[in-house]
Formats: C-alpha cells, sequence, structure tokens
C-alpha cells in the first residue's frame, strides 16, 4: 500500500500545480494578500455545502466502483454532498441522469462518456446553467471545465513502443483485439498503437477484430488467428480483463510466454491474478481510486479560484504503473469491492 | 322478514353496485382506466419521492425526452395492433437519427429536405420488415430481430465515417433549434408536433378505413381475409408507417441532442413494448389506441426517471421493469381471457320481487283464469311459412300482417290467406305492430328501433334514440328492445322499450333480475324528438291506447301488472294500476270490439319461480354457478288471453290447455269477427270465431274512423 | 448412419433443410479450406469446435424448448447469473460442489418459474422469458454478486478443469457440447418424455386430449433449458476464469436462435432434431472461423450471419408454407 499513496501524493501535488497554474496571477495574488485563516475560511466557503455528482456507463466494475469510492472518500472528507447515479449501461438512463441532474443545478458533475458525442450538447447546457462538468477517463468532443483521465494517445503509443522493442526481432506479428471500435477510449488508443507500429515500419497488424469487451470473444478472436498465425508476437487491447480471455487461448494452444499478451486499465485484483499466472504478461494500469481523488483536488482548486464553469478547461492525465509478470507484487492491485 | 332486511332488499332493487361494477366493466373506456389509473399513481409517487419534481424546468426537460420515446412507442404500438411485433424500432431510430445529422450537419440540406429524407428512409427500413412479414409471410418477431441486427451493424459500420464530421461540422439553423429545444406556449416544441401526429394517428386508426383494416387483421386474420382485405398489403403498409414513426423519433433525438452514439436506442424495443402493452395495446393483436400508446409511454418514461433520479441502481432497475412487464402482460392475457366470463358473472343482479300469492287457474275451478280449451283448435293461418309472429295485424283489406325472426315483415292475403309474401325486409326482430292514420305499418324492431313501412313497401326510420338518462353508466339512448307501440290521434307514438340491459337474445335474463329496466317512449313526429315518459318499469311490454284517446294501457310482464299512463285529461301524467297479481306474464294488449281490452299471457306464473323471484340470493348464487343454459327461467310453454276492462275487471280467459298449438301466446288482434294469435316461438298464426263480437269491427276504423 | 442420412435426405427425396444447410456448411469448408491457408489443419478445426462449444451446449437447451413450440430468451441471462453466483460463492469460501449446487438450484428456479408463468398464466413464451431474464439478471446484479464480471478463486483447479481441461486430447467444451447433443437426441428420439416434447409442439390441444400432461411438460421443457444453460455458463466461466455478466447485453441469444432455426427446428414447433441444432452450430462455426480469419470485421460479420438466418426462415417458411385457415396473425 505504501507505493499507492507515495503515488497519491505525487498525483495531488500535481493537480494542485496544475490548478494553481491555471489559475494565473490573479488568484495568486489574491491569495498572498490573506492569512493562513483567510485562506482556510475560503475554503471551507468555497466548499460548504456543494454538491459533486457522479455518472459512469455503470456501476458493478472495479474502474468505476474504485472510482466512486475515491471520488466519495475525498469528496465527503472535505464536507461536500455526494451524489452517483448509475444507468447500468442504459444511455437512455444515463442520459435522463444527467438532464435531472442539470436541472437540479448540481455544482460539480463528473461524467464518464460513452461516447465522443452523446452528451455534447448537454455539457453545453449544464455549463450555461452553472454546472461545472469534468469528464473521467474517456472525453468527448465538447471541452468542458475539466478532464481527468488517461492520455489515451500518448498511453497507446507508450504500448506500441514497447511492443516494437520485443517484436521487431521475432516477425512483427501482431494482433489488436478492440473493444468497441466507436468507444473514445479504443480509438484514441489504437491511434497511439498504429503511430508507434508506423514508426518503427516493422510490425504487421495481422488482426484487429472487435471483442465488444467479452472475453469470451477475445478467446475465440485470439484463437482463430493462432491457427493462421503461429509466429504471433503479441497481442494488445484497451482493456485488460478482455485481454484475460485471449491469454487463455494463448495457453491453450501453449504458447503462454512466446506470444506476449499486453492490456490496460484499472490495475484490479484480477489483473495481478492473471499476471502471476501468466495469462498476462503486461499490464499499463492505473489506480482509478486515485483518479477519483484528483476529480475532487481540481474541484477544490475550481471552487477557491471561483471560475466560471468551461471558462479555464484543464486536463489532468494520469499516470501509468507498468506491471508486467516478471515484478507484479500483491500491493500493486486493488482488492475488488464488495457489496457495500 | 324483518324490516330492515325488507328495506335493504328494496334498495338493492333499485340500486346495486354490482350492476355499477358489471355496467363499468363492460365500458371500452375503462380498458385503459386501469393503466391511466396507474399512470397517474407513478406520478404522484415521483412528485412525492423527489424533491422539485413539479418545477417547470424539470417537467420541460422530463417532457421533451418524452416525445422521441412517443413516436417509438406509437410505432410500435401500430404493429401491435396489426397482430405483429417491430423489435427494430430502437435500430431504425438510431439510423434515423444518424441519417438526420449526416444530411443536416455534414452535407448541410435545408430542414425541410432533411425532415422528408428521414421519414423516406425510416419508411424503406420499415418497408423491409413489412415485405418480409406482409408478403413473405415470415414471423414478426425472429423477422424484425434479424433486421434489427443487420440495422445495427450497417449503422455501426458506417457510423465512424461520419462521426467525426457529424461532431466537428455544426450547421446553425433556427429551425433545427427550435425542433430540438423550443417552446410553444411553454410546450416543448416536439412534443406539440407529437400531438399532432397522435391526434392524425387517432383518426386514423379508429376513423378511417385502412386503421379499421389494420384492427381487423389483428383481431382476426382469417375473417378478415373471407372478408376480402388486402392482408399482405396492409400489414406491408403498417411496417411502413411504424418505420416512419420510429424515424420521427429519431429525428427529435437528432435536435435535441446532436449526437449519435454506438448505442443510441439500444434496448429502445424492450422499453416501448413494455410501454405499449402497459398502456393496454393488447399482444395478441386487434385492440390498442393511440391514446394507451401514450399513457404507457408517460407511465415508463416517468418511472425509469423516477427511478434513475432516486438513484435506484442497475440491479433493481432491470428487475423491476421485468416485474413491471409481467404483472402487465399477465394481467392482459388473463383480462381477455376472462373479461366477459366475468362480466357475465356479475352482469345478471337478481332483486327481490315478492309477487303475492298465485291466483287459481286451475282446470274446471271457479277461477275466471280457469284453463280450458278455447284456443286449442284455432285454425292455422300460415302454417310453418311464418316464423315466430310476435305480433299480428290486419288492414283494411282483411290482409294479415306479422313480423317474424328472419327480420322481414310477411303479408299473408287470399280467402284463407294462402298467399304468403314478404311484404318488407328491415332486419333485426320484428315485434309489435300498428297502423297510422296513413296506413303506414309502423314496427318496434328488437335491436334497432322504431321503423315505418309504407303501403308499397319500402322501409324507413321513425327513430332509435331517445334521451340519455343522467347519471347513468351504461349509455341507454339507443334503443335495445322496441317491444310494442300504439300510435294516439294526435300522431304522437307511444312505445315500450322491454330492457335497456339485454339484447333480444338474451331477453329472458331480465325476468331473473326482477328489476326495473325498462321505458316507455314517446317520439312525436311532428318534432321528430323522442322523449322518455316513464324508467325504470319492469319490462313493459304491450301498448294499448284506450278506446277514448285519453290513457294508454301497457303490461308489466315480470310483475304481471297492467297499468295505465294518463295522456290527456285531468289526470294527465299520472299513472294508475288496472290489475295486480295476474296468474301469468302479461304481453301484448289491444282494444276489443265491446270497448274492453284483449290481454296475451306469454306463460303462465309457477310457485316454483315466485318462491325463486322472492330470494334473490338464490337466484345470484344460480347465476354465477350454473351455465346459463341450466337457469330457471318463467315458463313460457303455456299461455292464455283474457279480457279485461277498463277498469281492471277480468271478463273472459282463453285457454289452449294441450300447449301444442299456441303454448306461449305473445299477442291477439280482433278483426271482423275473427281473434287472431301471435306467438314469438310458434309456426303459424292462429284464428278463432268470436261469435259474440262485432262482425264488422276492424281495429283501424276504431282508431282512425271508417275510411273516406 | 443410415438413420441419419435418412433424416438428412427427409422423407420424399425432397432435400430437408438440415441437407440443405449440410450442404452450405460443406462448401464452405471446402471455400475455406482453399483459400485459408491453415483452415483446415487439425488445430484449427479444434479451435473451431472449441469456440463454437458454448453456442452449441445452449443451443440444444433451447431446442428441445423450440421443439415444444416455445421460446427461451432468458437463457443467456440465467446461464450468466448462475455461473456467476457460482463464483461468487466459491470465492466467499464454499467448496466446489456446494456451490455448484445452489447456482443449479437458482437456475432451475428460474426455469421452473419460466415453465409456470407459460404454462399457468399463459403470457406469451416471447415476453414471459424476456421478462424473466431481465427479472433474472436483475436480481443476481442487485443481490447475488458483487460486480460485472465474476472470477474464479485462485487455486481452482478442479473447476477451471471444465473448460481448459482436455479429456484423450479433446478439450473439455468440445466434450461437454457432444455429451449434451447426445444426451438431448436420446432424450428427445428415445423417451416417452421426449416423444411428448414433440406432440406439445406439434398440436398442443391434442396431446392434452391424449392425455399427455401438458403444463408439467411445459415447465420440464424450460427447467431442462435453465439447466443446460447453467451447464454452459459453468463451461464458458472456466474456460476464460471470468464470467461477464455483461453477455446478456450481447446477442449471444440471437446466435443460438440461428443455430436452432438454421439446421431446420421449426419456430412453430414439433420439428427438428439435435441433428439440426449441429448442423447449423458448424455453420456458423465455419463461417465466423473464416470471417475471424479474414479479417472481416464483427459488424459485417453480423451482417453476413443475419443474412444467413434470414435466408434459413424464408426457405423454411417456403417448405412450410403457412395455413391461412389456421394461422392467427398474433402467433409471432
Amino acid at each position: 500500500m505504501k507505493r499507492n499513496i507515495l503515488k497519491g501524493l505525487a498525483v495531488t501535488v500535481m493537480a494542485a500545480t496544475v490548478a494553481l497554474a491555471a489559475g494565473g496571477a490573479i488568484a495568486a495574488g489574491k491569495i498572498s494578500g490573506k492569512t493562513e485563516r483567510m485562506v482556510r475560511s475560503d475554503f471551507v466557503d468555497a466548499l460548504n455545502g456543494k454538491t459533486v455528482a457522479f455518472v459512469p456507463i455503470s456501476l458493478g466494475l472495479p474502474l468505476s466502483d474504485f472510482w466512486d469510492a475515491g471520488i466519495r472518500d475525498a469528496a465527503t472528507a472535505i464536507g461536500m454532498n455526494y451524489v452517483v447515479k448509475d444507468p447500468a449501461w442504459n444511455m437512455n438512463a444515463m442520459s435522463q441522469a444527467i438532464s435531472a441532474l442539470i436541472s437540479e443545478k448540481v455544482d460539480y458533475l463528473v461524467v464518464q462518456n460513452p461516447d465522443v458525442q452523446v452528451f455534447a450538447k448537454l455539457f453545453r447546457k449544464a455549463e450555461q446553467n452553472g454546472t461545472h462538468v469534468i469528464q473521467l477517463n474517456m472525453a468527448s468532443n465538447y471541452r468542458s471545465s475539466g478532464f481527468v483521465g488517461v492520455d489515451w494517445v500518448s498511453h497507446g503509443q507508450e504500448v506500441g513502443d514497447d511492443i516494437v522493442k520485443q517484436c521487431a526481432a521475432k516477425g512483427g506479428k501482431v494482433a489488436i483485439v478492440q473493444g468497441e471500435l466507436t468507444a473514445a477510449a479504443n480509438v484514441w488508443f489504437n491511434v497511439g498503437l498504429m503511430k508507434a507500429f508506423k514508426a518503427s515500419g516493422k510490425i504487421n497488424v495481422v488482426n484487429d477484430q472487435a471483442a465488444q469487451w467479452d472475453a469470451t470473444k477475445a478467446h475465440d478472436i485470439t484463437a482463430a488467428v493462432l491457427q493462421q498465425h503461429p509466429d504471433l508476437c503479441a497481442t494488445v487491447g484497451v482493456w485488460g480483463i478482455m485481454m484475460m480471455g485471449s491469454g487463455q487461448a494463448i495457453k491453450e494452444a501453449g504458447k503462454t510466454g512466446e506470444v506476449l499478451v499486453y492490456g490496460s486499465g484499472s490495475n484490479s485484483r484480477p489483473v495481478c491474478d492473471s499476471l502471476q499466472t501468466g495469462i498476462l504478461d503486461k499490464h499499463y494500469g492505473y489506480d482509478s481510486y486515485l483518479q477519483g481523488r484528483d476529480v475532487v483536488n481540481a474541484i477544490q482548486a475550481m471552487a477557491q479560484m471561483k471560475v466560471e464553469p468551461g471558462e479555464r478547461p484543464f486536463a489532468l492525465y494520469t499516470p501509468i504503473d507498468v506491471l508486467a509478470k516478471e515484478t507484479v507484487a500483491k500491493d500493486d492491485c486493488r482488492d475488488l469491492m464488495g457489496k457495500k | 322478514m324483518s324490516v330492515i332486511s325488507d328495506t335493504y332488499l328494496k334498495l338493492h332493487a333499485k340500486w346495486s353496485l354490482q350492476r355499477t361494477v358489471a355496467e363499468l366493466l363492460s365500458k371500452r373506456w375503462m380498458e385503459p382506466a386501469v393503466p391511466f389509473i396507474m399512470m397517474l399513481g407513478v406520478i404522484v409517487f415521483c412528485a412525492v419521492a423527489i424533491p422539485n419534481y413539479l418545477t417547470l424546468d424539470n417537467l420541460t426537460d422530463t417532457s421533451s425526452q418524452f416525445a422521441e420515446f412517443g413516436f417509438v412507442v406509437l410505432a410500435m404500438t401500430v404493429v401491435l395492433v396489426v397482430g405483429g411485433i417491430d423489435l427494430s424500432v430502437g435500430a431504425i431510430f438510431a439510423m434515423a437519427d444518424f441519417i438526420a445529422l449526416v444530411l443536416f450537419n455534414v452535407y448541410e440540406l435545408p430542414i425541410g429536405l432533411v425532415v422528408i429524407l428521414v421519414l423516406l428512409s425510416g419508411g424503406l427500413l420499415g418497408a423491409i420488415n413489412g415485405f418480409l412479414i406482409g408478403y413473405l409471410k415470415l414471423g414478426a418477431f425472429l423477422t424484425t430481430l434479424v433486421t434489427l441486427i443487420i440495422i445495427r451493424a450497417t449503422f455501426d459500420l458506417t457510423a465512424p465515417t461520419f462521426a467525426i464530421d457529424i461532431a466537428t461540422s455544426y450547421n446553425e439553423s433556427a429551425a433545427w433549434e427550435f425542433l430540438g429545444e423550443g417552446t410553444l406556449w411553454g410546450i416543448p416544441a416536439n412534443v406539440c408536433i407529437l400531438m399532432v401526429i397522435a391526434v392524425i394517428g387517432h383518426a386514423l386508426l379508429s376513423r378511417s378505413r385502412p386503421g379499421w383494416h389494420i384492427a381487423a387483421i389483428g383481431s382476426n386474420r382469417k375473417a378478415a381475409r373471407h372478408a376480402g382485405i388486402p392482408i399482405n398489403r396492409t400489414i406491408f403498409w403498417t411496417y411502413v408507417l411504424s418505420g416512419m414513426l420510429c424515424s420521427l423519433g429519431g429525428l427529435m433525438y437528432a435536435a435535441r441532442l446532436n449526437s449519435s452514439a454506438s448505442n443510441t436506442g439500444d434496448g429502445l424495443e424492450v422499453m416501448a413494448l413494455t410501454a405499449a402493452v402497459l398502456g393496454g395495446v393488447s399482444l395478441a393483436g386487434g385492440k390498442g389506441s393511440v391514446g394507451r400508446a401514450l399513457i404507457g409511454a408517460t407511465t415508463i418514461l416517468v418511472l425509469i426517471n423516477g427511478l434513475v433520479r432516486l438513484g435506484v441502481t442497475g440491479g433493481p432497475t432491470f428487475a423491476l421493469e421485468g416485474l413491471i412487464m409481467l404483472v402487465a402482460v399477465g394481467i392482459d392475457v388473463k383480462w381477455m381471457k376472462n373479461k366477459n366470463k366475468a362480466i357475465s358473472k356479475i352482469y345478471v343482479v337478481p332483486a327481490l320481487l315478492d309477487l303475492g300469492e298465485l291466483p287459481d287457474a286451475t282446470e274446471n275451478s271457479d277461477s275466471i283464469y280457469a284453463q280450458n280449451d278455447a284456443l286449442t283448435n284455432a285454425e292455422p293461418i300460415g302454417l310453418g311459412k311464418v316464423d315466430g309472429p310476435e305480433d299480428v295485424i290486419l288492414d283494411r283489406q282483411g290482409r294479415i300482417y306479422t313480423g317474424t325472426r328472419e327480420g322481414w315483415i310477411m303479408r299473408l292475403s287470399g280467402e284463407n290467406f294462402e298467399d304468403v309474401e314478404v311484404f318488407a325486409r328491415i332486419g333485426g326482430r320484428p315485434l309489435g305492430l300498428a297502423f297510422d292514420r296513413d296506413e303506414n305499418l309502423l314496427v318496434c324492431v328488437g335491436g334497432m328501433g322504431v321503423y315505418g313501412v309504407r303501403p308499397d313497401g319500402e322501409v324507413f326510420k321513425v327513430t332509435d334514440e331517445t334521451n340519455r338518462t343522467r347519471w347513468k353508466i351504461a349509455d341507454d339512448s339507443r334503443l335495445r328492445l322496441a317491444d310494442d307501440l300504439d300510435i294516439a290521434p294526435d300522431g304522437k307514438i307511444y312505445f315500450s322499450e322491454a330492457t335497456t340491459r339485454y339484447e333480444m337474445h338474451s331477453w329472458a335474463m331480465d325476468g331473473l333480475e326482477g328489476r326495473g329496466n325498462g321505458r316507455i317512449i314517446c317520439h312525436d313526429p311532428a318534432t321528430g324528438q323522442t322523449r322518455t315518459l316513464i324508467r325504470n318499469l319492469m319490462f313493459p311490454n304491450g301498448i294499448c291506447l284506450a278506446h277514448d284517446g285519453q290513457s294508454i294501457f301497457f303490461a308489466l310482464t315480470w310483475i304481471c301488472q297492467i297499468k295505465r299512463y294518463w295522456i290527456a285529461g285531468p289526470k294527465k301524467g299520472t299513472v294508475e294500476t288496472v290489475i295486480e297479481n295476474l296468474p301469468g306474464n302479461p304481453d301484448n294488449i289491444n282494444r276489443s270490439s265491446d270497448g274492453n281490452y284483449w290481454l296475451a299471457m306469454t306463460g303462465m306464473r309457477t310457485p316454483a319461480y315466485d318462491l325463486a323471484m322472492r330470494m334473490p340470493g338464490f337466484r345470484t348464487r344460480m347465476v354465477k354457478r350454473v351455465p346459463p343454459d341450466e337457469w330457471l327461467y318463467s315458463n313460457i310453454n303455456n299461455g292464455s288471453v283474457i279480457k279485461f276492462t277498463a277498469e281492471g275487471e277480468v271478463l273472459a280467459s282463453y285457454w289452449d290447455k294441450s300447449a301444442e298449438n299456441h303454448p306461449a301466446i305473445t299477442s291477439m288482434r280482433e278483426h271482423r269477427g275473427y281473434l287472431y294469435l301471435g306467438g314469438l316461438m310458434n309456426n303459424r298464426i292462429g284464428r278463432i270465431p268470436l261469435p259474440d263480437a262485432d262482425p264488422t269491427w276492424d281495429s283501424s276504423d276504431s282508431y282512425w274512423g271508417p275510411k273516406a | 448412419m443410415a438413420g441419419l442420412l435418412a433424416g438428412l435426405l427427409g422423407r420424399f427425396g425432397k432435400p430437408s433443410q438440415e441437407l440443405i444447410v449440410f450442404a452450405i456448411a460443406v462448401a464452405c469448408f471446402i471455400f475455406f479450406a482453399v483459400s485459408l491457408q491453415g483452415f483446415a489443419s487439425i488445430g484449427n478445426i479444434v479451435a473451431m469446435l472449441r469456440s463454437i462449444a458454448i453456442l452449441g451446449i445452449l443451443s440444444t437447451g433451447m431446442a428441445v424448448v423450440v421443439i415444444g413450440r416455445g421460446l427461451d430468451l432468458s437463457q443467456v441471462s440465467v446461464m450468466a447469473i448462475s455461473a456467476a453466483w457460482t463464483l461468487t460463492l466459491m470465492n466467499g469460501g464454499m467448496t466446489l460442489f456446494p456451490a455448484m449446487a445452489l447456482g443449479l438450484l437458482f437456475a432451475l428456479a428460474i426455469g421452473v418459474l419460466n415453465g409456470w408463468i407459460i404454462a399457468f398464466i399463459e403470457i406469451p413464451p416471447l415476453f414471459a422469458t424476456l421478462a424473466t431474464g431481465l427479472v433474472c439478471f436483475g436480481v443476481g446484479r442487485w443481490l447475488l454478486i458483487d460486480s460485472v464480471h465474476a472470477y474464479p478463486p485462485k487455486g481452482a483447479d478442479d473447476f477451471l478443469f471444465i473448460g481448459q481441461g482436455h479429456l484423450v486430447g479433446i478439450p473439455m467444451p468440445i466434450i461437454i457440447f457432444i455429451v449434451a447433443a447426445v444426451f438431448v437426441h436420446w432424450m428427445l428420439s428415445r423417451t416417452v418424455v421426449g416423444r411428448h416434447i414433440f406432440g406439445l409442439g406439434d398440436n398442443m390441444l391434442a396431446a392434452r386430449l391424449m392425455g399427455v400432461a401438458v403444463r408439467p411438460l411445459i415447465i420440464f421443457s424450460y427447467a431442462f433449458s435453465a439447466f443446460i444453460a447453467f451447464i454452459a455458463g459453468l463451461t464458458m466461466a472456466s474456460s476464460v476464469a471470468s464470467m461477464n455478466t455483461e453477455v446478456i447485453n450481447s446477442t449471444l441469444v440471437f446466435d443460438v436462435l440461428l443455430v436452432v432455426v438454421l439446421g431446420g427446428i421449426s419456430l412453430s414447433g414439433g420439428r427438428g432434431s439435435i441433428v439440426s441444432v449441429v448442423v447449423g452450430a458448424c455453420l456458423i462455426g465455419i463461417l465466423l472461423n473464416g470471417m475471424t480469419i479474414l479479417n472481416v470485421n464483427s459488424d459485417a460479420q453480423n451482417i453476413a450471419k443475419s443474412v444467413v438466418l434470414l435466408a434459413a426462415i424464408v426457405i423454411d417458411r417456403r417448405l412450410h408454407p403457412k395455413d391461412e385457415e389456421t394461422d392467427k396473425q398474433g402467433d409471432h
């Protein structure tokens, strides 16, 4: 856990730095004229009784459950009200939940976008209504108050670079297991991957089927590809849980260790288990609990600097933690959350 | 019997909750009443449970989402009514949304053209379904399931190519903005459009030929085909219509959110289906309306919105959605199956009827009613050629007219009435007959009203409705069972309607109730107005104008009474009883040549039935537990004719003791020294000579004077 | 074998749908074998069979219901929740068999509920199972399992054997599929219950008049389908060491229907056999495997699959035309 705490500290410091930089000279000037006590009262005034609402695509996944816990813990600790709505993958319900929160005029709205486009118009309405919109991990086309999450293109590029390093010499055959074709994370991650692959010129993508976030489908696709390309060097996909299916197919073919399995996503217990058993080889992950805390930190900074919604958009990119089969330790993953 | 229970039973004879419920249930507007109450319940629940629910902001917000969903539910409803199902509504919705955005944002077409093209594309997708289901006769469920997957996959394939274009290009248009976010008198514009379409759709579905065809195919495909309805074509166009409605929904969504995502419209088909069924649209087809669709849509939208806002998480929402669906469909299935059974179980509501001591009618007794053989050897007329001559009348030429079961008026002429011809074909069940001053034959037609036949055989309507009784649930303005009539010197037509609760074929059930369900009505040909004079009469049957034209006599069949209603003179408007406690059930009354009146008795009372009439509880149990053919009905196997004076003295009785030739007698008419007999179920008209009667007397003269 | 051939040929020498589908499957196989390197290898054929094993297992259960003139859309939901609950129980410290017994009990409960609703309340199977599927998933997510995914606990090797083990060199899922197919074939063709299910599907009223206990039989068929769903769920969860309950949002249940209808089991009941299911599953397996190797996009695969299904039901309608005098439009 020590490592996590350190990581958390680092992120907090970073968040504060970014927020302050964004706030600029005006804010800095005001603060410098006050005593410590006045800063404290600014802090209390700014956050007292404010509400932060969180709308993920669905709860019940490690990723969103950690976000939920992260935001809840941090927000309630500083006396904010916290509301979460679970649309359970129903886009209609999600749109209704967001609309309702906007008409209720919550102060801060945190949304995980299923798509780059779907809520853009609602976000504009929200910010006109005085609600700050923070987009979590998956951004939309609308540039709202803030974005907290992974820098997907550079993330994809980082993974891609490592694949190039591992595979360039081994024939360079790579299969990409896509999540859903239109999901933002999937699109930008793949853009990053392809950037890296093109730059090297030595990688041959033999298959890029979409498994619809389903491990079983990933399994079947990988099994079929392996038959065709026994000399496959690596499979890679944007979600570790899904890639476990791919790893399973490789294990069945007796090629564990020969064909590398790359995943990405939240560092949750099953990921570490899979790394230990060799189902996954490398996982480019992040701690979504801390992403939740980042969100609240950003809110604190915005509140104290009294910026209007959308006035100074910022992005807080999450640091990536690379876990490899050889080096994975128990502390690297968070345990799944049970029923509350 | 104690006073209290006596009072109770008398009150019960007048008012009954059970009857109210039965009449309510048989109302067509009651069917959506349950969904409507459910909808109100959901709205009230949300208003109470969610703070600030009833604010203008929130209502506008919720209702702007309503339009899109409303269109999709309408689309689902029309195909459900035709007996199909459309699972591809969500996919067509998503496709239309996408096409609208591409056309508007990327190609920047004018908005009118966008609307037309989107509607066309929706219609085209619907046409694919329609062709497969209507013309190739595939099962609707599997077919639309497959088209759902194909349309969605096509959408997923093409959408990414335009996704960035749609997102980045931004076409400004006031009309587009208005469609998505504008309001008219505070109501979102898209809801206004939905309402307009809903009104048109309602007219189409319930008031137009194509709409009737749709419902006919849905309720009975075979019958519709036999009736010559173009089944394949109608089904095809219904799916086209469904597709267009979905695309309208998609268009509204495009204008409101300006976005097209891979999961747009996902799961919409299940939601729309649940909404339609919840609103009372039947899955079995043939039953459903625009109103019901919108009620269901509102309930589901408010409920899901409410659950989301209350923070109910995924799991319970799914479980609740499934449960609601099960309960709604379960009620629908069970209700459709058992509704008529339930109504018929509670429709007959027996009341207390105490007739008094049964007068003696045994043979050879001193009683005036003592049975005899006076009618046994009546001369048969038209034997086997007239089916059920309820009433008979003769014209000045001595020809007999009578109504038959076929709905015809037969004319029998010739020396021995051997020439039988169909004088007029009216339909319904012709009952009481009377000639007016111009020798038009006026007929009470069971199931239709009062009609007339001119001497040349032309049929015309006199009246078929009266003023509706206020505060009565069942609409009694239409005449159900006009029974007998007579005409006053001023031309006013007085006629009886035996019961307003039963039809011609089930009139005997009215007797089981022992309630005043009938009425006396007057039609004035001068003004064309029909007005009810006396209500709550116990099966008013025969009507006869007194010789002086000042009053009418009328017979009350179940309570075995003759009453008199004054239409002129000092007692005008009052009713008095002439005879009480007859030994049988009186039917038609007619004048006799000696200034008295003939009365037919359709059947005689029996001690058992009299006892049953005093025991409403017994009859209630019988009606509920025993099949209708086994019920105890009043006896109609043995009738008689009596003669009575205007003061109520019974002068003579005539019987067919054998009950072979004239078992039930429903009418008799004196004409030039003969008495002619009619019977509702008989296969003949009978005639007996009346030796003491005036051999020149005929009723036309008696009413209208000798012919000029 | 002779019986199989006779079945394929149909009675009057008119090609049955099974035979047509079988011929198409063979043609596709030859086409892919010639054009795709590595397609006809033993390894690929095993991988192909393995990839359709789950689909095939589910289809045997669906076949029983469809032959009895029903439809079970709750199958995938039952599969996901019962298997995921078993895993959750195992994570809670329960050993394999008690956990499996409870999971099975849950599946059977939903199956019996389905049958009861359809047999006694007489809700059309389509809606009954659609709704119970939602209820099953909702209750499962709400009360039984903690999150969208369930994972087997570490060291549950006996559990993992179900999906990942081999028997005489053949992967377990294929073995389970074969056992299920043989068992259902035996049940449908050699037992009283099986013959009665055919009778039920062919003409329920006639079956009832004959003295068949129609309502218990309907309940049995749905309970059996749920039982098969549980077996499929265990196999699925074990072979990828996780159970993704979001699988209910996929097109899996439609793929199952596709396999069942494709081989010639008519949705109007009383017709078809397990041979149809095997043939249908093989065709789908060949198509999907071939297209995956060709790197055809999954959406395009869906379209191809749907067009094949559409063709199958059009042919079905041609071979078994509707009788306008007896068919009701309301019959979905």
